[in-house]
């Protein structure tokens, strides 16, 4: 691909200012995987890319591609799929912005995983419509699904040491060894965590949708699945999958009373 | 290798928003190219600039420093109880060469941004719901970007002010000269459910 117009179905990942009215734009696209180009003009009132190039559209681009470049340059933008209304809560917007932290901190550009745009734009759908106690668990599910389509799914059902079913009130879950543990092997591999809890995870990871009415309410002990599911893609995915708009979300929660978010 | 004092010339250059390298270059050498006064000027004009200019203690916007208030607050023919929140003192300029406000700012200093991890107390929201209480003001207008982190600053500031006054955000829609066979659903989707009477 030394010098070509491609054009391709794409997620958009961020945006950023760029000189004085172009946008430095970051595309997930289904046929090239990450691409960042330039859009120029895109902050003009009359730009030709109109509100195609907002936070989670999905748009048909056309790119003009030189592989010598790190930076391409967007000619066309087609929008397919306005973003999901998520201003009316901030905590689905930051979920909707980590999913597309999550991509763009697990991908590099050139590599074309038609599983993980499926994911992402299935979560951006699903963020929308789901009820609020079910926001976090679809994110979760969103996470296992990535981790799967990245090629480290977590096993969830059987010890990863004994290969048997995982049973019992208080199991353990590894990132490193790559998924949970039963209490007889699990002695100092990984974190404890509730049986509850890893059944909770084995179940989503049995979902084939991102719809509301497949997927489960929150359930009580949320806050170790978050933290197992943080720590297991940060442990595949080194510092770089640490995710700023899952932080702003804490951050949040710790000022903000949980009712006004 | 050139000299040094070019060297660190092109390096202050290139610290600027949006200039590389190559165009802190060609700067530099520009400045060089130029009479020394021409330089003295644009040393003496970002000196200047950074010791005579400060902050509207009231609206946040740039004012000359020794001043108590900015231009925009200190008119005492503006309407201190219209007020208009932007996010960044650009805005401001551009609604002021625009004289479609009547009122006065208050400027946020950007937007909530889960991905840049701009919080909603790294902006003056807490300052613009005292001041909205203190001055009893009648109406605020929202007059932020129109995206994704635009609308949410804008709904969680609304949230804060609704019991206290009337909160209303800007048009939206087709830009004046635009046609409309070639706007895309979003804007025309804005366009349609802001249509007014005629």
């Amino acid at each position: 691909m030394p010098r070509t117009i491609v054009k391709t179905r794409a997620l958009v990942l961020r945006t950023m200012r760029m000189g004085e009215t172009s946008r430095l734009v970051t595309f997930y696209t289904q046929e090239y995987g990450k691409l960042k180009v330039t859009a120029k003009g895109a902050r003009k009132p009359k730009s030709k890319f109109g509100a195609a190039l907002d936070l989670m559209t999905e748009v048909q681009a056309v790119c003009y591609v030189k592989e010598t470049r790190d930076l391409q340059t967007l000619t066309e933008c087609t929008l397919l799929v306005p973003p999901p209304d998520l201003a009316q809560s901030l905590e689905r917007l930051s979920f909707g912005c980590a999913a597309c932290e999550l991509v763009d901190r697990l991908t590099i550009e050139g590599e074309p995983n038609i599983r993980l745009y499926q994911c992402l734009a299935g979560v951006l759908h699903g963020l929308a419509e789901v009820d609020q106690n079910q926001v976090e668990p679809l994110f979760w599910y969103y996470q296992l699904r990535v981790a799967e389509a990245l090629g480290y799914r977590p096993e969830l059902r059987h010890c990863i040491s004994c290969r048997n079913e995982l049973i019992g009130l208080w199991l353990w879950f590894s990132a490193a060894l790559g998924g949970g543990i039963c209490a007889a092997c699990g002695q100092g591999n990984g974190v404890r965590i509730a049986g509850q809890s890893l059944n909770f995870l084995a179940g989503l990871q049995g979902l084939k949708t991102y719809s509301k009415d497949a997927l489960p309410q929150a359930p009580p002990r949320r806050g170790e699945i978050r933290a197992a599911l943080r720590g297991f893609l940060e442990y595949h995915g080194g510092e770089r999958s640490r995710l700023r708009s899952l932080e702003f979300l804490d951050s949040l929660s710790r000022i903000e009373p949980a009712a006004t978010i | 290798m050139g000299p040094l004092a070019l060297e660190d010339l092109i390096v202050a250059f290139a610290k600027l928003p949006g200039i590389g390298r190559v165009t802190a270059q060609r700067l530099a050498l520009y400045v060089l190219k130029r009479p020394r006064e021409e330089a003295e000027l644009l040393a003496g004009a970002l000196i200047a600039a950074k010791e005579q200019i400060g902050h509207c203690s009231t609206c946040h916007n740039f004012m000359q420093k020794g001043e108590e208030l900015c231009e925009v607050c200190q008119d005492t023919r503006r309407d201190p109880q219209f007020l208009c929140v932007v996010a960044e003192s650009s805005d401001v300029l551009a609604l002021e060469v625009s004289q479609v406000h009547s009122g006065v700012y208050h400027v946020l200093g950007g937007v909530l941004s889960p991905q840049d991890g701009i919080l909603p107390e790294d902006l003056r929201i807490a300052a613009l719901v005292e001041r909205v209480r203190e001055r009893e003001v009648r109406e605020v207008v929202l007059a932020l970007n129109s995206s994704a982190e635009g609308d949410a600053t804008a709904h969680y500031i609304s949230q804060q002010l609704m019991p206290l006054t009337k909160v209303s955000g800007l048009a939206r829609g087709l830009p004046v000269g635009a046609d409309l066979d070639l706007a895309d659903r979003v804007t025309l989707s804005h366009a349609f459910a802001g249509r007014s009477s005629l």
